[in-house]
């Protein structure tokens, strides 16, 4: 395909080797810490239980394959190499990354082949290099070499090692192998080197780790349950994991327990079901630290702590924690009776100062609407108007009621004097709410006569004002006659102001002399200099003559001389032309043409 | 060489994951200019093969299985412009990175066997190379005399051709200009986003 292309923009994200470096050591990073992610991530049972459980398989399989070359190795009077093949399957191992698991039954298989231990050994190393080479697997590789040693080369050529059928056919295995070992030479090593062989090398590493833990934990394991079984052991795993994990719960109870035993040993009032004892029989159990020394001690404690409290080592215990409680129990409820004796009394006492306070707050409240006088006055107004046989406005009726519930008032007070000198509670409380019941009826009454108080002034405010009567009338005319009537040219003395209360008639004419307000005496009067009045005079504005006494105030003669504002020809247009156009028009008040 | 720029893969990954309606505007813009370039590039095809290079788009009539004896097995591509138009592609996704750690972002490509020939041919040899063992060992010679070579050479990398180099050349930017500003447009609005806490599980 061409490559014609053009990259507009391009970004550096790293070089493919560094890429392919830094993948390979996160594997390395990923492959070291699975193996301590694999032991110490959860605190848990069950992930120690399966890595437990793994471990020991791995080292019997482990074990059982030793065992199975060794046996092998012997049948086949190798027996005294055992040792030496296993030293060199472990280097095999750690120097190319490969599995014993692997390697064993390889080196087993060439073994038998050839029952020599330095010819195995170098068709072993001679298959980890084909195999490398070629990426067929170890199993396959030594297979075709342990039969093309045995004569059979079939299976040799079929792994595509580059010999031909003929070679096959006419070189001997030696030759064979030697043409083999120039071809495929330093393959396993080179691979070894590789990224993927370190892998493989930590693999190897980690699996031996697994392999050395399960050793231990199956001589352990050996130890403790004295049995020999791999079946048994396991059962021990499970039993350990199951031990850790209780004492994990138990730590957290233990915690629980410390910070709640302040708590009850406040409460009972001495050492709680004897803990301590408990406690040293528990952790102290011998026969649990035997097997799993500080684990299973606080395993014993969490049993301890899980069962209920009905062991022997706690009976004592429970019967002191129930005696305590009994004791407290009895103490309480004795001295509970005691104290309602005391509490009754004084009870009683309060509530005879509860009635009395209650007595003498209704008291003041009496105090208050009690008047005498006033009861005296309302009984003579009733006595009044029964004598009257009836009353005369609701108002005097209510007045009257009033009074009579102020005397019932009265009547209870004295009452409730008596009561309370009697120190009898119940009197005192049905004194007092007669008292109580006969001040409501009175402030009821109350409010009655204050709201026909207000009514009867809200009439007042709505009454009309008195503004024109009769005696506002007579005066008017009475200060028109003195102008009208008045000859001479100044007002001997002022009328008073007809201004304040209306129906009130104006006195001082003539009299003294109050303020005068010149707008008041406008109408027909003249102000002169000297500060007075002067009366209107018609001579003054020439409507007649001075000293005509016979027309004097009787005829006027008013000519008016006034202009138009036309012409009279000018008019006499105006109004041809307004007839005409009524004539042609009409208006609202005459049609067209009836002129 | 093409601009290296940086930051812009990790915007585009953020585009998608927080505002996948933002990377899929800043991708219609840059689609936009790099459609500008396949458009212009595609004018410069010819309808048919350039004078002087006979029997180019004829089919023969026994066609040969191989055009050399170097291993190739397909026949010589044949010259046709619909093929040649078709192959100019543009692409907006981000590829592997080459043997130097680049990553392309976009790119234009004229992929058809015979548009490659077409685009490149006279590079190498614009006088024609006596001894090549072609059939016709002046076929570059004849390429140039049909028409120059567009665009400019520098250390490490030819952008002279005939269709796409010469689009891209004529164009003197402009385009990379529009998708860098797109690019530019969008980091805004994206920020602008974030910061006004419309980007949800953005931090």
């Amino acid at each position: 395909m061409s490559n014609i292309v053009i990259d507009i923009a391009a970004e550096f994200t790293g070089k493919k080797a560094f890429k392919q470096a830094e993948t390979a050591s996160d594997k390395l990073s990923n492959g070291v810490k699975s193996l301590a992610k694999t032991l110490g991530a959860a605190f848990g049972a069950q992930q120690i239980l399966a890595y437990g459980k793994a471990a020991v398989k791995a080292a019997a399989e482990d074990e059982k394959a030793q065992k199975q070359l060794a046996l092998a190795l012997k049948n086949v009077g190798l027996g005294r190499d055992a040792a030496t093949s296993e030293g060199f399957i472990q280097k095999l191992e750690k120097e190319f990354g490969i599995l014993d698991d692997n390697l064993r039954p390889a080196y087993q298989q060439l073994a038998v082949a050839t029952r020599d231990t330095a010819e195995s050994q170098k068709l072993l190393q001679l298959a980890l290099d084909i195999s490398a080479s070629t990426g067929k697997d170890l199993g396959s590789v030594t297979s075709a070499l342990s039969k093309a040693f045995l004569g059979n080369n079939t299976a040799l050529s079929k792994l595509g090692v580059g010999i031909s059928k003929a070679d096959l056919k006419a070189k001997s295995f030696q030759e064979i192998t030697a043409e083999l070992s120039k071809t495929f030479a330093g393959s396993a090593t080179q691979s070894a080197n590789t990224f993927q062989g370190s892998i493989d090398k930590l693999s190897v590493a980690s699996n031996n780790a697994k392999e050395i833990i399960g050793q231990g934990l199956i001589a352990a394991l050996q130890g403790l349950s004295e049995e020999e079984g791999i079946n048994d052991l396991t059962d021990d795993i499970e039993n350990f994991a199951t031990e850790v994990s209780k004492a994990i719960q138990a730590v957290g109870l233990l915690l629980g327990l410390l910070k709640s035993a302040p708590e009850l040993l406040a409460k009972t009032g001495g050492p709680i079901f004897k803990l301590p004892k408990a406690f040293t029989g528990a952790i102290f159990d011998l026969e649990k630290l035997s097997k799993f020394t500080a684990v299973g001690a606080l395993s014993g404690l969490f049993d301890f702590l899980q069962k209920p409290v009905s062991g022997d080592s706690t009976a004592a215990g429970l019967a002191h924690l129930a005696e305590l409680e009994a004791k407290y129990a009895a103490s309480a409820l004795k001295g509970g009776k005691k104290l309602t004796a005391e509490e009754l009394k004084q009870l009683k006492a309060k509530q005879l100062k509860l009635a009395i306070d209650k007595a003498n707050l209704a008291l003041g409240k009496g105090s208050n609407v009690f008047d005498m006088e006033k009861i005296q006055l309302a009984a003579a107004e009733k006595s009044a108007a029964e004598q009257l046989g009836k009353v005369t406005s609701q108002a005097q009726l209510l007045q009257i009621t009033n009074d009579l519930a102020r005397l019932e008032v009265k009547q209870s007070i004295l009452a409730l004097e008596e009561a309370i000198a009697s120190q009898d509670v119940a009197a005192i409380t049905a004194a007092t709410n007669k008292l109580n019941a006969d001040l409501k009826i009175v402030g009821a009454l109350t409010g009655q006569e204050l709201k026909l108080r207000d009514i009867e002034k809200i009439l007042k405010d709505l009454l009309p004002k008195d503004l024109i009567n009769l005696a506002n009338l007579n005066e008017a005319i009475r200060l028109l006659g003195v102008i009208g009537a008045g000859t001479g040219n100044t007002m001997a003395t002022h009328a008073a102001p007809i201004l304040g209360d209306p129906n009130k008639s104006p006195t001082g004419i003539p009299g003294s002399s109050p303020v005068l307000i010149p707008s008041i005496y406008a109408f027909g009067q003249r102000p002169n200099q000297g500060g007075g009045y002067d009366f209107f005079d018609p001579e003054k504005v020439g409507m007649f003559s001075a000293g005509s006494s016979g027309t004097k105030g009787t005829t006027v003669v008013v000519n008016v001389t006034a202009g138009t504002v036309a012409n009279p020809e000018q008019l006499t247009t105006m109004i041809q032309d307004a007839v005409i156009s009524l004539n042609k028009r009409g208006d609202l008040l005459t049609y067209a043409g009836s002129l | 060489m093409p601009v290296e720029v940086k930051g812009v893969i990790a915007l585009r990954k953020a585009l998608n994951a927080y505002a996948p309606d933002l990377a899929k505007q800043l991708t219609v813009e840059i689609t936009q200019s790099l459609k500008v370039i396949q458009k212009s590039a595609r004018g410069f095809v010819p309808s048919s093969a350039p004078g002087n290079l006979y029997n180019w788009d004829r089919q023969p009539s026994a066609e040969p299985k191989a055009f050399n004896t170097s291993g190739r097995v397909r026949p010589f591509p044949r010259y046709d412009a619909t093929v040649i138009k078709r192959g100019i592609v543009y692409r907006t996704g981000y590829g592997k990175p080459n043997s130097k750690g680049f990553r392309s972002l976009f790119r234009v490509r004229n992929k058809s066997a015979a548009g490659a020939i077409y685009e490149t041919a006279g590079r190498k040899n614009p006088n024609g190379d006596p001894a090549s063992k072609s059939n016709n060992p002046n076929a570059g010679a004849r390429f140039v005399q049909q028409g120059p070579l567009y665009g400019s050479k520098k250390a490490g990398q030819d952008m002279r051709g005939r269709v796409i180099y010469r689009a891209w050349a004529q164009d003197e930017g402009k385009q990379l200009k529009a998708i860098f500003d797109a690019i530019d447009k969008t980091d805004k609005a994206f920020k602008a986003r974030i910061a006004s806490g419309q980007v949800k599980g953005a931090a």
